[in-house]
C-alpha cells in the first residue's frame, strides 16, 4: 500500500517535471533572440574598450526571399568584413514557396533584421514590415551619394512616398572617357537560350524566326540523338510554380516587347494587355504543341521540379529553352567547370517578324525602385546595419566582396585588376565561390557597379582585358565567327521606354487591389492549362478550351490598373 | 451512508481532498490541453473577420459567415473536396485491405526469424520521411532513368515510356500505393498483436473440426480481431478528410495533375498563405474540415454502436 503510494507520488513529480519543460521551452525560445543579441554586445567590451574605433560585434539576421545558399562561417572574405565591421550576417535563403514562407512570416510578424524583399516586396510593404529609411540616409554619405539621385524612384513603390526599399542592383559608376561600354555585365536576362555548339553545327548560323529556331534544333537533334550517351533534350519548358515564366513569358518578346510579366504595353500609347490568351500567344503555343508531337519538347519537362531542371541542363544535354541566365546559370556553371564550353548558352532576338529584338537587352537607366532589400521593424540596430551598408560601398571593401584579397584572388599590374587562369579557375567554381568569396554578401545589399575611380571594373566577370584574355579559347573563337564581343551581343540594345517594368508594378500591388485576385486567378489558370495545351492531341480544341475559361476573369480590371500605375510613375 | 447526509458541494470537496493524488496527475494534462488545444480556438473568429494582420481584435471588421458563402461558391472547392474524398477512400480501403491481409499472413509464417526479419524490413518505410519518399517515386517512375519505365519496355509490356507523373489517371493511384508501401508494416503491428490475444484453443477446436489454414484464418482470426478492425476503422474514418498533404504537394504540384493533386489542406494553405489576405478564407475553410470530420467520427461511432460492436467514444 505505502509503496504504491510513493509509486504515484514519484509519477506525479516526474509528469509535473516534463509539463514544466514542456511548457517552458517556448517561453525560453522566444527570449532566445533577445539574449544572444545582447550577449555579443556585453561580452567582449570590457576586451575592447582601449582601441576605440573597433566596434562591437553584431550579428544581423537576413532572410532572402530568394534562392541562395548559406556560406561557411569559415569563408575569408567574411571574416574579413567581420573584422572590418564587426557585423556578422545569419543568411536565410527561400526553400520552398515563396508566397507561403513570406505569409507565415507576415502572419506572426516574427521578422528577422533585414530581408531581401526580392518579388515578395509587395507583401512586405503592406505589411509594414521595414523601417522607413527617408531621416536616416542622408547620415550615410556612401549610401546618401549612391541613392540621392534616385530617391523618386525609391519612394515611388511605397503608398505613403516613404523609402523603405533599397535597390541592390542598378546604380551604374561611369567614367565616360569612352570606354564605359566595354564594362557592360553579360546579359543575364530572359530570350531563347540555346548551346554554342548547335550553332556552330549549323555553321554558325543565327535563327531569327520561332520557325528557323526549332526547324535547327529538330535537325540538331536528328544529328546527335544522344549527348554524352544520354537522350538528348532538344527543348525544356520550365513550369514549376514562380518560375512558370520560362513557359509563359515568350510571346511578349516575340512580338518585340521587353519584360514586362504578364502583360504587354504599346510603347506610344501606354495601353496594356494582357496576352496569354490573344492570338501572338496561340502561335507560341501552337509552335510548341508542334514541337512536343514532333518529340523535341520531353513531356517530362512539365513535371521536373527546379533542381531536376538544373539536374538535366548541367548534364549539357538540354538544347535550348526559353528562361533567364539567372534562373539557370547554377546548372551552367557546372558545364563551365566540367569544360564543356560548347554546352553552354546564348541568347538569340527571336521574333515572329524575323526582325532582331532586344528582349530585355535595355540601356540601363539606373535604379528602378523596389527591387532590393529593407530593414525591418524588428531590426535591434537601424543605424547600425545602415552603418554596415554604408561601409560596403566604399570602394575597399566592395573590392573584397567581388574581387577578393589582392595577391590572392587578383593582382595588380599597372593599376589594372588582373586574375591567373588559375584565381579565374578557383571564382568560376561554385563550391570554391560559396567558400572563398563575398558575393553571397554582396549580391544581397546595396552596390557599386559599372567602374571604380581608379577606372578597374567593380567586378572581375566584366573587367575588359580579362574578359578578352581569359575568355576561353572556345568562346573566343565562337563570338569571332559573329564578330561579337560577348554573348550579349547577340540581342540589341533598345532605348528605355521611359516606365518602369510592369513586373515590378504587380510584386509591389496592395493586398486588396482589384487587380490582385484577378492576377491570381490569370496566373493560375496558365500553370494549370498551358503544359496541357501544348501537349495536347488536338491542339485547336484545347486552345479554345483554355481561351474560353480566360474569357469568364474579369481582366479588363487588371489591365486598367496597370495602366493607372504606370501613367503614375513613368518619367517621360 | 456516511456520505448521503453531506451535501453535493461538500461532497465534491471531499472527494477532491480524497482523490488529491489524481488530481495533481491531471493537471500537468489539463495545461497542455488548455495551452496547445483550446486556447488557439480563439483563432476560429478570424473566420468571421476581415482579417488584416497588424491590427489588434477589437480593430477587426465582423462580416459575419461571408467567407463561408466564398468558400462554398468556390468551384475550386468541390474539386479539392473530391480530390480529398477520392484519394482518402483509395487510401483507406487500400491500406486497411493489405495491413490486415499482411499481419494474416505474417502470421502463418512458421520461421521466428524469418518472420521477424519481413515485419521489420515491412515497417522500416514509416520511419521515411516524405520528402525521400516522393524524392524515391519520382525517381522509380521517371521516364529518363526510371526502373519501372525500363522493365516495362524491356518486357514488351508497353511500347513506350509511360508519363506516371504527368498523367492525371494515374495520380491517385500513386498516392494510394505509395501510402501501402510506405505504412502497411506499420499499421499491420497492431493487427498482430491482436491476434496473439487469440485463445490457442479455438485453432486446435478448429484444426480438429476439419478446417485447413485458410479456414482458421477466415473463421477463428479474422473474428477474433474484428472489434480492433472497427475501432481501427472509427479512427481513420475520423480523418477521412485527411488524404495527405506532404505527397499531393511535392509530386502534385505541376500543371499537368494539379487538377487532381490538391486536397483540402493543399487548398487551405494556398489560400491562407500563398493568397494576399487570405488568412480569414483559409482559417473558415480550415473550420469546415474540422466540422465535418466531427460529425463523421460521431456518426462511425455509433454505427459502430449499431452493429453490436464497442464503442470507441
Amino acid at each position: 500500500m505505502k509503496n504504491a503510494k510513493i509509486l504515484v507520488l514519484l509519477m506525479v513529480a516526474v509528469m509535473a517535471l516534463t509539463a514544466l519543460a514542456g511548457c517552458g521551452a517556448p517561453a525560453g525560445k522566444e527570449n532566445q533572440p533577445s539574449t544572444t543579441a545582447a550577449a555579443p554586445k556585453e561580452d567582449p567590451k570590457p576586451a575592447e574598450e582601449p582601441a576605440e574605433e573597433k566596434l562591437e560585434p553584431i550579428t544581423f539576421s537576413m532572410f532572402v526571399a530568394g534562392p541562395g545558399e548559406v556560406p561557411p562561417e569559415d569563408n575569408k572574405i567574411i571574416k574579413k568584413i567581420q573584422e572590418i565591421t564587426g557585423v556578422t550576417i545569419d543568411f536565410e535563403f527561400l526553400v520552398g514557396d515563396m508566397e507561403q514562407k513570406v505569409g507565415i512570416m507576415i502572419a506572426s510578424g516574427d521578422y528577422p533584421d533585414l530581408i531581401g524583399a526580392g518579388q515578395a516586396r509587395g507583401r512586405f510593404l503592406n505589411a509594414g514590415s521595414f523601417v522607413a529609411l527617408d531621416d536616416s540616409l542622408p547620415n550615410y554619405p556612401n549610401l546618401w551619394k549612391h541613392y540621392e539621385p534616385f530617391m523618386d524612384r525609391l519612394r515611388s513603390v511605397s503608398e505613403d512616398g516613404k523609402t523603405y526599399i533599397l535597390d541592390i542592383w542598378s546604380r551604374q559608376y561611369w567614367l565616360n572617357d569612352g570606354e564605359d561600354d566595354f564594362y557592360e555585365a553579360d546579359y543575364n536576362g530572359p530570350a531563347f537560350w540555346i548551346q554554342k555548339d548547335v550553332l556552330a553545327w549549323d555553321g554558325y548560323s543565327y535563327p531569327k524566326t520561332p520557325d528557323q529556331f526549332f526547324d535547327l534544333l529538330e535537325r540538331y537533334y536528328a544529328a546527335h540523338p544522344t549527348i554524352d550517351g544520354q537522350p538528348t533534350l532538344p527543348f525544356e519548358v520550365h513550369s514549376q510554380d514562380w518560375r512558370s515564366f520560362c513557359l509563359k513569358n515568350a510571346p511578349q518578346h516575340l512580338i518585340g516587347g521587353r519584360n514586362e510579366g504578364d502583360v504587354v504595353v504599346d510603347p506610344d500609347t501606354l495601353e496594356v494587355e494582357i496576352y496569354q490568351n490573344k492570338d501572338y500567344a496561340k502561335d507560341y503555343y501552337g509552335k510548341l504543341n508542334e514541337a512536343f508531337k514532333k518529340g523535341l519538347i520531353n513531356p517530362e519537362t512539365f513535371t521536373r521540379n527546379y533542381d531536376q531542371y538544373l539536374s538535366v541542363i548541367s548534364t549539357g544535354r538540354v538544347l535550348a529553352m526559353f528562361d533567364q541566365q539567372w534562373n539557370f546559370q547554377d546548372g551552367e556553371f557546372v558545364l563551365i567547370n566540367e569544360g564543356k564550353i560548347n554546352r553552354t548558352y546564348v541568347p538569340l532576338g527571336i521574333s515572329y517578324s524575323g526582325e532582331l529584338v532586344s528582349y530585355n537587352r535595355v540601356k540601363n537607366e539606373g535604379i528602378i525602385g523596389g527591387n532590393g532589400m529593407g530593414i525591418s521593424t524588428k531590426c535591434k540596430d537601424v543605424e547600425r546595419a545602415l552603418k554596415f551598408m554604408d561601409t560596403l560601398l566604399e570602394e575597399d571593401v566592395h573590392r573584397l566582396l567581388y574581387w577578393g584579397i589582392e595577391g590572392e584572388d587578383y593582382y595588380v599590374d599597372n593599376g589594372r585588376y588582373r586574375r591567373t587562369p588559375e584565381q579565374k579557375a578557383n571564382f568560376d567554381n561554385p563550391d570554391w565561390r560559396l567558400a572563398n568569396a563575398g558575393l553571397v554578401i554582396g549580391d544581397q545589399f546595396p552596390k557599386l557597379e559599372g567602374r571604380y575611380s581608379n577606372g578597374n571594373s567593380t567586378g572581375a566577370a566584366t573587367q575588359p582585358e580579362e574578359r578578352l584574355e581569359n575568355q576561353f579559347p572556345y568562346d573566343k573563337e565562337f563570338y569571332g565567327k559573329y564578330g561579337f564581343y560577348t554573348k550579349s551581343d547577340f540581342l540589341p540594345v533598345m532605348e528605355h521606354p521611359g516606365y518602369p517594368e510592369v513586373w515590378s508594378i504587380f510584386s509591389t500591388m496592395e493586398e486588396d487591389n482589384v487587380a490582385k485576385p484577378v492576377f491570381d486567378q490569370i496566373t493560375d489558370l496558365q500553370n494549370r492549362y498551358l503544359p496541357g495545351v501544348i501537349m495536347s492531341n488536338d491542339f485547336d480544341a484545347a486552345w479554345t478550351e483554355y481561351a474560353n475559361r480566360y474569357e469568364s476573369i474579369d481582366y479588363p480590371a487588371l489591365e486598367a490598373e496597370v495602366e493607372r500605375q504606370i501613367q503614375e510613375r513613368k518619367t517621360k | 451512508m456516511a456520505i448521503k447526509e453531506l451535501s453535493p458541494r461538500k461532497e465534491f470537496y471531499k472527494n477532491l481532498v480524497k482523490q488529491k493524488e489524481l488530481v495533481l496527475i491531471s493537471i500537468p494534462f489539463f495545461i497542455y490541453f488548455f495551452i496547445f488545444s483550446y486556447l488557439p480556438l480563439w483563432g476560429l473568429t478570424m473566420a468571421f473577420q476581415n482579417y488584416k494582420p497588424g491590427k489588434t481584435f477589437f480593430e477587426q471588421e465582423w462580416i459575419g459567415f461571408k467567407h463561408f458563402e466564398n468558400l462554398f461558391t468556390d468551384p475550386d472547392f468541390y474539386r479539392v473536396m473530391r480530390n480529398t474524398l477520392g484519394m482518402s477512400i483509395i487510401n483507406l480501403v487500400l491500406s486497411f485491405v493489405t495491413a490486415i491481409a499482411f499481419a494474416l499472413l505474417l502470421n502463418e509464417l512458421k520461421g521466428r526469424i524469418f518472420k521477424r526479419v519481413v515485419q521489420t524490413v515491412s515497417y522500416m518505410p514509416h520511419f521515411l520521411s516524405w520528402i525521400i519518399v516522393c524524392g524515391l517515386v519520382s525517381n522509380i517512375l521517371a521516364m529518363d532513368g526510371g526502373i519501372i519505365n525500363d522493365i516495362l519496355v524491356a518486357t514488351g509490356l508497353v511500347s513506350e515510356k509511360v508519363h506516371f507523373m504527368g498523367e492525371p489517371n494515374y495520380f491517385w493511384w500513386i498516392v494510394g500505393f505509395t501510402n501501402v508501401w510506405k505504412s502497411m508494416g506499420w499499421n499491420s503491428i497492431i493487427y498482430l498483436a491482436a491476434i496473439t490475444s487469440i485463445d490457442p484453443a479455438l485453432y486446435e477446436a478448429a484444426s480438429i473440426d476439419g478446417y485447413g489454414r485458410f479456414g482458421r484464418m477466415w473463421h477463428i482470426t479474422l473474428p477474433g480481431i474484428k472489434s480492433t478492425i472497427i475501432v481501427l476503422l472509427i479512427m481513420n474514418a475520423g480523418w477521412i478528410l485527411n488524404a495527405g498533404f506532404e505527397i499531393q504537394y511535392i509530386l502534385g504540384s505541376n500543371g499537368l495533375v494539379l487538377d487532381v493533386s490538391e486536397t483540402i489542406d493543399i487548398f487551405v494553405l494556398k489560400r491562407g498563405f500563398g493568397r494576399a489576405g487570405g488568412f480569414a478564407f483559409g482559417t473558415a475553410a480550415g473550420m469546415f474540415k474540422t466540422v465535418v470530420s466531427s460529425i463523421i467520427l460521431v456518426l462511425c461511432n455509433k454505427i459502430a454502436g449499431w452493429v453490436g460492436e464497442e464503442k470507441l467514444i
